[in-house]
């Protein structure tokens, strides 16, 4: 499994940037020689120290000398150049990889389908493939891969030199860092699954952090009280959490500590073993300094080994959250057998009957109805009645396969996602107010007018959203919100009602969808911008959710859900005679203010 | 020069500040692995010089052994060696398994432990606090990088630094009695890459700073694809591609800098490198020069070649962990800037007095929010009886809320004061205070929590209470939503954490705020337009619901609707930042001012669609 994922992680980064990731196999193939040629450099330096102090023909040793220093300066200084120009390839790839990787998980977010969503583990999922793009395990998966390899090759060509001296000094060595391997590679397992099994946890905890310490959740947290009913509950959540990673590291302490202890006492024995031999006469001082170092050289190695390896495996889990995510596919829809329409003449709902993705609950059970281009509709309900689901199916964020939903005949499921976002302009109840220009938040509604500053004018004047700028004195390229600009403007409920409402009417659809479109303004302002809106929208098809029922005076229909299904649906009159449940709905707030 | 000099102690003595508080933080949190850090990083560095050292007499006793043979005597000696060789290399060879242990759990602890102050000083700041910009971005900062890495980094320089400094110290010694001007030559041949590094650091740094806004946004816009609400409207609006250009525009600019700086910094730091080994090398030539002349044996020949590589090397990490350690700290400052931020909430007051009849007066009120130009609230004068049921009316940005605002002392009145039984309210205790009312605030907070949490943290003391949570959730017309519910009582209220979690609707949301607002149990209640998302029905029965809960308590709700107007005792009319009218519904409907205005505006609406009706009866017959 590793071994897929490690390859898919190589295809990606070569494929992306082949000259930079060959480039970085080269230095770093070229860099695994240079260990050993020190090696050999410093026995000769001694050997020389060795002979010259017998040696009486001082005139030739002088030149050897300084060969032999120019000899170390080419070694040391190639060593420098390489490994510096490997450290700035590699920080340029890993920079290059982000951003390669972040297009592409926003590509992906967008390719899915949205009740992807509606999948508790896909929160998780695409959490940690964020966290991982911006840690940067893909790069440093190849990064460890490669310096596994450049270890491996200067291993072997240390142990040659060591060879010289004895195999058994070779054994030895393997023979004592292999309990140290065996355990790196459990603990990096181990350890893995440690901190996937903490996923949860720690998200617990982070939110707990949140809603005591956001501003959004402040004003209530101080009326009850409930900030030390919060840090209670993150109290005992992380003392459990505490003892857990205690308990599991202080194993791994235990254990990396014995292995690393037997690893020592083989390579002491060995490098005691040479001195002793270099005592007898059997090598010389250079060749016992030679050795010694090989030997320490291939603990380093050994070690670094062990270590690049543990590394290389937690990376390329880590890569795993990227990869697989990457790879998850969209289900089902065959693009090029999409239907384009260019206007929407009709809307049709036959039988249709949903409920979200792994739930038990229907939402909407076999709702019919019709809508002809140029209608305006009223969709009143209790709420949770389906109203906003109904909505979401409309405009295809969902799918249902039970009933049928035609747009101008043809199934909603057949016709190009992008063709119906085309033609429809949404309002959603969740004001989004981002923090971008304020050109950008109503250009957004149609974004190829996204530069027309007289359009983008022309929609915040229909929506009312003109005055809030008049009021604040700026200009449509000014920021809402502080996160991005000192100025930003913060914009009250109603504020972002209008906005949103801008957005709608930069949309150039046919079709204009309102989910409780005045929620949040008041009175004065809402009859305004009813009267407005219907005002402007006397071709188009306006379907909305409201609840404040004197607003169906602007619809020609009404269609009345109760528990996801239409109990009732024609004109308000129809409706009063038909239904007894939406006259004692409408009496509700009626009644009250015709005496 | 001077100038610099004189900056320099001063900003010495500050940053020594800046790693003490968060050193006595670690020191507190664990004291054992402190000592466990300190220990570690001081065996990594000894390591090299001591170790060299026995090198150096075990050669000694190779070269003699060479010459006269190996004795018994010699023989001994190298034993002994041996045995001193393998204790500094057995402790060096655990660092490693100690480093992964204590990073481990100190990050942990130190993570949680900023986290908990953040929390606990969050408790007493005021609101006000958010409204000062600075605060606000100091405030941000903090939550965003609450992470104990940073804090531990700063322990891990110093202790490096300080065993740094020792290793360097065991190697000068003995350079300097062999040559003090080879040594001195060397460690001079390392300040150009010293302070080659030291440019390109601050240079780094201050691409970053002068980015964070880029890096920020970058982040942002990532973000987006997270988050379930704006997918939707980046699908819906078509928005992908704007935003996925923005992004690439955005991380083109922010790394062009860093590209340039990369690439400069390899350029410069070569050459500096060759004077270093070519000063090395002279070193090298110079030493078996000596050995040569028989003015040193090989043994101290192999020290002073270790010598010199490690002397200039900890020469240059000196220089870098002290960069490290004794640089302006952003981080930290920020931190302890929070820690310390003086906005907080008066705790202490006296009890509140009750009476027979509790009145809440405001005697001459203005308010303006901090750095505000005009007023929210002008001469606000008013009296609120007990048991009176009152409305509080008017347009977006009428001031409706402050008032609430400042009855729960989330802010002082700029001028003027708000009485109870007499008695100015800011001399009561917040906390009293706060406990006579019951509030439903128009942003509450959708929690994802349990059903029971969520509504439950009305009350904290009583949130084990099952009976009382369920006649929160009745009074609130949650009752058959509950009904439809498996696990009841403890269902979660969002799929985040849990897959049988469930997601309410907007409206049904709403419920559970003013849920909580019950269970809390205040004889004053201030709801303040909770019914913005709620149906006919909801509404309704909501209004039903605080009659019924009302009683003989006292009750402020501000509401846009006014369908239910006409069971208020009075109603408040506010226009801009003040009272405009005030009266029950018919004596205003008399007056005919704003009031009528707004009423007439909704209720016209209702007359059209009777009318309708009836034209539309009698065409049928």
């Amino acid at each position: 499994m590793k071994k897929t994922i490690l390859f898919s992680v190589l295809k990606l980064i070569i494929k992306e940037k082949p000259i930079i990731s060959i480039s970085i196999i080269i230095a770093v193939s070229i860099t695994a020689i240079f260990a050993p040629l020190y090696l050999i450099l410093t026995k000769e330096l001694f050997d020389y120290a060795s002979k010259a102090i017998s040696d009486l023909n001082n005139e030739l040793s002088v030149l050897s000398l300084i060969f032999l220093l120019i000899k170390f300066f080419g070694v040391s200084f190639g060593e420098y150049l390489i490994m510096k120009i490997n450290k700035g390839l590699l920080d340029m790839l890993d920079i290059e990889m982000k951003n390669i990787l972040q297009n592409k998980l926003m590509n992906k977010v967008n390719e899915l389908n949205y009740d992807k969503f509606d999948e508790s583990d896909f929160y998780d999922s695409i959490k940690i493939a964020m966290d991982e793009i911006q840690s940067g395990s893909i790069v440093k998966s190849f990064s460890s891969i490669l310096y596994i390899f450049m270890n491996i090759i200067t291993l072997i060509a240390v142990s040659i030199i060591l060879l010289k001296f004895s195999i058994l000094a070779i054994i030895v060595s393997i023979i004592c860092c292999l309990p140290g391997f065996l355990h790196q590679a459990w603990y990096s397992k181990e350890n893995w699954d440690f901190i996937m099994s903490k996923v949860s946890i720690t998200r617990k905890l982070d939110y707990l952090f949140f809603i005591t310490t956001s501003k959004k959740t402040f004003k209530e947290n101080k009326e009850y009280k409930s900030f030390n009913y919060f840090i209670h509950k993150y109290d005992a959540l992380y003392c459990q959490y505490l003892t857990d990673i205690i308990k599991f590291n202080k194993k791994n302490l235990f254990l990396g500590s014995s292995y690393s202890l037997i690893h020592a006492i083989g390579t002491i024995i060995i490098i005691c073993w040479i001195y002793l031999i270099s005592a007898k006469g059997e090598v010389t001082i250079g060749e016992a300094v030679m050795y010694v170092a090989a030997t320490q050289k291939l603990y380093n190695i050994i070690q670094n080994l062990i270590h690049w390896f543990g590394d290389a495996s937690n990376n390329i889990k880590k890569a795993n959250g990227v990869i697989s995510f990457l790879k998850i596919k969209a289900e089902g829809r065959i693009y090029s057998s999409m239907q384009h329409i260019n206007h929407i003449e009709s809307i049709e709902f036959i039988n249709v009957t949903f409920r979200y993705p792994n739930t038990e609950k229907y939402v909407i059970k076999n709702m019919s109805f019709n809508i002809k281009k140029g209608e305006k509709i009223a969709i009143v309900g209790e709420n949770g009645a389906g109203k906003s689901t109904l909505f979401k199916l409309l405009v295809g964020l969902y799918h249902t396969n039970e009933g049928e939903i035609l747009i101008n005949g043809i199934n909603v499921n057949n016709i190009n996602n992008e063709c119906i976002y085309k033609n429809i302009a949404v309002c959603f109840q969740e004001l989004n107010a981002y923090s971008f220009s304020i050109r950008e938040n109503i250009g957004f509604g149609n974004i190829s007018s996204i530069n027309n500053d007289i359009e983008i004018l022309e929609a915040a004047e229909k929506s009312g959203f003109d005055s809030v700028i008049e009021k604040g004195e700026i200009s449509i390229n000014h920021f809402i919100n502080r996160d991005f600009s000192n100025s930003g403007i913060v914009l009250s409920e109603g504020e972002k009602q209008r906005l949103a409402l801008a957005r709608a009417f930069m949309h150039k659809g046919s079709v204009i969808i309102l989910d409780e479109p005045s929620a949040c303004l008041d009175i004065k302002t809402e009859n305004e911008i009813f009267e407005k809106t219907f005002n402007l929208v006397k071709e188009k098809t306006v379907i909305f959710i409201t609840h404040r029922l004197s607003n169906i005076i602007f619809a020609d229909k009404i269609i009345f859900i109760k528990n996801g299904e239409i109990k009732g649906k024609g004109r308000h009159v129809e409706l009063l005679n038909s239904s007894i449940e939406y006259s004692e709905l409408y009496n509700m707030q009626a009644g009250s203010f015709i005496d | 020069m001077k100038k610099n000099k004189c900056d320099f102690i001063p900003k010495i003595k500050i940053y020594i500040k800046e790693i003490y508080k968060p050193i006595e933080m670690i020191w507190q949190e664990d004291k054992m692995i402190v000592l466990l850090l300190f220990v570690n990083s001081l065996v990594r560095k000894i390591y090299i010089p001591i170790i060299a050292f026995i090198t150096k007499r075990i050669i000694e006793i190779i070269e003699i052994a060479n010459s006269i043979g190996f004795s018994l005597e010699l023989q001994n000696k190298i034993i002994i060696l041996f045995v001193l060789l393998f204790i500094p290399f057995a402790l060096n060879r655990l660092w490693w398994p100690v480093n992964t242990y204590t990073q481990a759990i100190a990050t942990t602890k130190l993570t949680n432990s900023i986290k908990k102050k953040i929390m606990v000083k969050i408790c007493d700041t005021s609101l006000c606090f958010f409204d000062e910009e600075e605060c606000y971005n100091i405030y941000e900062n903090c939550i965003k990088e609450s992470n104990g890495k940073r804090i531990l980094e700063i322990l891990q320089n110093l202790l490096n630094f300080i065993a740094t400094i020792i290793m360097f110290i065991l190697l000068a010694f003995p350079m300097f009695i062999f040559n003090p001007i080879l040594s001195i030559l060397l460690i001079l041949s390392a300040i150009p890459g010293v302070i080659i590094e030291k440019i390109f650091a601050k240079k780094i740094f201050l691409h970053e700073t002068n980015n964070t806004l880029l890096s920020r946004m970058i982040k942002y816009i990532f973000e987006l694809f997270s988050n379930k609400q704006s997918v939707k409207e980046i699908k819906v609006f078509r928005i992908y591609d704007y935003l996925e250009k923005k992004h690439s525009e955005k991380y083109k600019e922010y790394n062009q800098g860093i590209k340039k700086l990369m690439q400069k910094s390899l350029i410069i730091s070569l050459p500096a490198f060759f004077i270093l080994q070519i000063m090395t090398l002279i070193g090298y030539y110079f030493t078996v020069t000596k050995v040569t002349n028989g003015s040193i044996n090989i043994g101290e020949m192999s020290f002073i070649i270790t010598a010199i590589g490690s002397l200039t090397v900890s020469f240059i990490t000196i220089s870098d962990a002290f960069n490290r350690t004794f640089t302006s700290n952003l981080y930290v400052q920020n931190l302890y800037k929070f820690y310390n931020h003086g906005y907080i909430e008066e705790m202490q007051g006296e009890d509140v007095v009750h009476m027979e009849n509790n009145e809440i007066s405001f005697k001459n009120v203005w308010f303006k929010y901090p750095n505000a130009k005009e007023y929210t609230l002008k001469n606000i004068c008013l009296t609120i009886k007990e048991s009176e049921f009152i409305a509080l009316v008017g347009l977006n940005g009428a001031g409706k809320t402050t008032i609430i605002k400042l009855l729960l002392r989330l802010y002082k009145p700029t001028e003027g004061e708000i009485l109870y039984n007499g008695i100015d309210i800011s001399s009561f205790s917040i906390d009293k205070w706060r406990e006579i009312f019951s509030v439903c605030f128009q942003d509450f907070f959708d929690y994802s929590l349990s059903l029971k949490e969520a509504i439950g943290i009305g009350n904290v003391n009583k949130i084990d209470l099952l009976a009382n949570i369920k006649q929160a959730a009745e009074f609130a017309g949650l009752a058959n939503v509950i009904d439809g519910l498996p696990m009841g009582y403890d269902t979660p209220l969002s799929r985040e954490f849990d897959n049988e979690g469930v997601e309410l609707s907007k409206g049904q949301k709403s419920k559970i705020a003013i849920a909580r607002a019950f269970m809390s149990d205040g004889q004053i209640l201030l709801f303040d337009e909770p019914t913005a998302s709620l149906d006919a029905r909801a509404e309704n029965d909501y209004f039903e619901s605080l009659k019924k809960l009302i009683r003989n308590k006292t009750c402020l709700i501000i509401t846009h609707r006014l369908t239910s107007i006409k069971s208020v005792d009075r109603i408040l009319v506010l226009s801009n930042g003040e009272i405009v009218e005030d009266g029950n519904h018919e004596a205003l409907m008399r007056n005919k001012g704003f009031y009528f205005q707004l009423y007439e505006t909704q209720s016209e609406k209702y007359m059209k669609l009777a009318k309708e009706g009836k034209n539309e009866k009698n065409y049928t017959i």
